[in-house]
């Protein structure tokens, strides 16, 4: 089983969300070997990430739907700079 | 140590074949063989191309699928063992010409992060951090509501009402309009700016210091704990700002069935436009726990949402399986002023930008149903309220509300033009109550004296809110003899609320307020909705949430007058 393969297994098993901090200290690995990691997965298929709320083509928050409380994107007050995830493709289950 | 890496028995094998099949087909290169061999088991399309015009590529390649699909067939998943293999290698020299990485000192995010984001004491954390954050909305921002509420009432009103006695439209409806319709109806709304001044400050230092990643983190956990996709709270916390970037933001999600679901539960999440109703309410009828009934109408909103999740999740919207995420915390940061001060801003001048168009316009419409009179005695603009065309549908439809203790035509209509936006309530009862208000109204003073009030006004309510910031933590510097003192548009919705529930004001403010959090956010977000999900689901939003709405404050309101009693 390589490095990989144990990331997968403490995704998988996790109950919940995992940090990255969490997963760098369940496998010994530092935290940018972890990114390189978790970027080769994601070229692969193996995780998706998703992308953060504050990515310009999440929130379309303009045009003829903006009424009372939408001022635009460009000017969208509410925009939340929330966590990256990558999440687990389920069918990867073959090694 | 060696520099060749082994890549398993199964997938050697198939690395010896395949050099062979490049050496026996004639499709040798310039690159080593085991290299190639490797490069292609690895699928790099690349390579592939490049060796497309040598002779014998077809085989090779041939050869590649039918090793990679044996390989599959056992279960090894090529790319990722030899990723895999790669990076054990890569770990295993690192940890040979170096002292273990992993024994460094833990960080101060680690330490902070073991207990934010710990599994049991995560949501209690995030809890009292919303708690201190309203309790600060309301105690400490509190202290400058009157004082804008003067500043409207007071010189504005004076300096307005002398311009146009000047001009010679006195008791004219122009008059009306300008004092009834924009300064008590658009002020009414501006006075809150404080109230989301200091939210959005506090909400601003939460998100710069990183705190509101490892609550996202801590809910998502709670939410699949309860079948629901863990990435939902996502934007679900954009929701406490505005619902219609929230609705929006559903589109992060992976399936159909979860963005339906969200987009569902995200009007739940109470919006910044209905934190004034909490706090208006708040303040008269909970005067010594205002910060306690905010924070709670935004615990409420939540709950409701995880229910009913949970409750559409095993009926309407069943997903069969949520995929495991990994989520990326970013360092704690001790933020900046200019970074808090921007973010506030931006946001404040989003809700002024509102104040002076859609909200404007909705507020000129009920002043002009206000001012219309539906009996033959008044004249335009001249009217007693009672007897105006709003007062007239409102009262119509009052009496749904009575079994929640507010069935009267004021409060009704304020919900009715809530449907518009919700810091639309605030200033339509403002216009219902404000003549109430003015018949009260003492002479008003010369406006230099009444400017020199606002600054003066302005000095004390700066003093009282930094007294105020002690009694978060419970140390009271104001005095336990002090008492603030009602407006007459606060002693109007008092005693109107405590006739309406027959002696049960508290409990009907309550539901009003629950009603509030829980019927449809706005127009906006129901187009959004619309735009996201489609006009079947949005109609179910509408009617499922109003009906909620009306059932809970209906139950709201009797338990708790029945258990009073």
């Amino acid at each position: 089983m390589t490095i990989l393969d144990r990331l997968l297994d403490e995704v998988s098993e996790a109950r919940g969300p995992i940090s990255t901090a969490e997963l760098g200290r369940r496998l010994a690995v530092s935290p940018s070997a972890l990114e390189g990691m978790v970027s080769v997965l994601a070229r692969q298929g193996k995780l998706v990430g998703d992308a953060a709320v504050a990515d310009g083509d999440v929130l379309a928050c303009s045009g003829s739907l903006c009424g009372a409380t939408c001022v635009g994107l460009d000017a969208c007050a509410f925009i939340a700079s929330v966590p990256t995830t990558h999440r687990l493709v389920i069918q990867s289950a073959v090694r | 140590m060696t520099t060749q890496i082994d890549y398993g028995h199964d997938i050697e094998n198939a690395v010896a074949e395949l050099q062979k099949s490049i050496r026996t087909s004639g499709a040798s290169t310039a690159y080593p063989e085991r290299w190639l061999a490797v490069a292609l088991l690895d699928r790099d399309r690349g390579l592939e191309a490049r060796l497309a015009p040598h002779p014998g590529s077809d085989d090779v390649i041939e050869t590649r699928d039918r090793l990679v699909a044996g390989l599959e067939q056992s279960g090894i998943d090529v790319t990722t063992a030899i990723a895999g293999h790669r990076f054990d290698r890569a770990h295993a020299l690192a940890g040979a010409v170096s002292h273990s990485a992993h024994e460094t000192p833990t960080s101060v995010t680690d330490r902070i992060d073991a207990i934010v984001t710990n599994k049991w004491l995560g949501i209690p954390i995030f809890l009292f951090l919303m708690w201190v954050v309203f309790k600060i909305t309301t105690d400490v921002a509190g202290a400058f509501l009157d004082w804008v509420d003067g500043s409207f009432s007071g010189p504005i009103s004076t300096l307005v009402g002398s311009l146009i006695g000047a001009l010679g439209l006195g008791g004219t409806w122009v008059e009306s309009l300008l004092i009834d319709g924009v300064i008590a109806g658009v002020g009414a709304i501006l006075v809150f700016v404080p109230v989301l001044f200091s939210l959005y400050v506090a909400l601003a230092f939460l998100e710069d210091t990183g705190y509101m990643a490892r609550a996202a983190f801590v809910m998502d956990r709670a939410m699949r704990g309860i079948g629901l996709q863990g990435k939902s709270f996502l934007p679900m916390m954009v929701g406490f700002g505005c619902t219609v970037p929230a609705v929006y933001a559903t589109r992060t999600l992976d399936n159909q069935r979860d963005r339906i679901l969200t987009t569902l539960l995200v009007p739940f999440m109470s919006c910044g436009a209905r934190l004034p109703v909490y706090v208006l309410l708040g303040t008269i009828f909970f005067p010594d726990h205002a910060g306690l009934a905010v924070f709670g109408m935004y615990l409420l909103g939540i709950i409701v949402a995880l229910v009913l999740g949970s409750i559409l999740r095993k009926t309407l919207l069943p997903v069969t399986q949520h995929a495991p995420t990994i989520m990326e915390l970013p360092p704690y940061r001790m933020p900046t002023f200019s970074s808090i001060w921007f973010s506030t801003w931006t946001r404040i001048r989003a809700f002024l930008r509102e104040a002076g168009s859609i909200i404007f316009i909705t507020m000129m419409a009920v002043w002009l149903l206000m001012a219309i009179p539906v009996s033959g005695g008044d004249a335009f603009a001249d009217t007693d309220v009672d007897d105006s065309a709003f007062a007239a549908v409102s009262g119509v439809i009052a009496p749904v509300f009575e079994p929640a203790g507010f069935g009267s035509w004021e409060a009704t209509g304020s919900l009715m033009s809530g449907f518009v936006a919700k810091e639309v309530v605030i200033g339509t009862m403002a216009q219902a109550y404000g003549v109430d208000e003015a018949e009260q109204d003492e002479v008003p003073g010369s406006v230099l004296s009444e400017l020199s009030g606002v600054v003066t006004g302005f000095g004390t309510a700066t003093v009282d809110a930094v007294k105020a910031i002690p009694g978060v933590v419970g140390i009271n510097l104001s005095g336990a003899d002090e008492e603030d003192e009602s407006t007459s548009l606060q002693q109007s919705i008092e005693a109107s609320f405590e006739e309406s529930s027959g002696g049960h004001g508290a409990w009907a403010a309550l539901a009003f307020m629950v009603f509030v959090l829980l019927y449809t956010p706005c127009m906006a977000a129901v187009g959004a909705i619309r735009g996201e999900i489609g006009s079947r689901w949005m109609w179910a939003s509408i009617i499922g949430q109003t009906l909620l709405a009306w059932v809970m404050a209906v139950a709201v309101f009797q338990i708790g007058s029945r258990a009073i009693s």
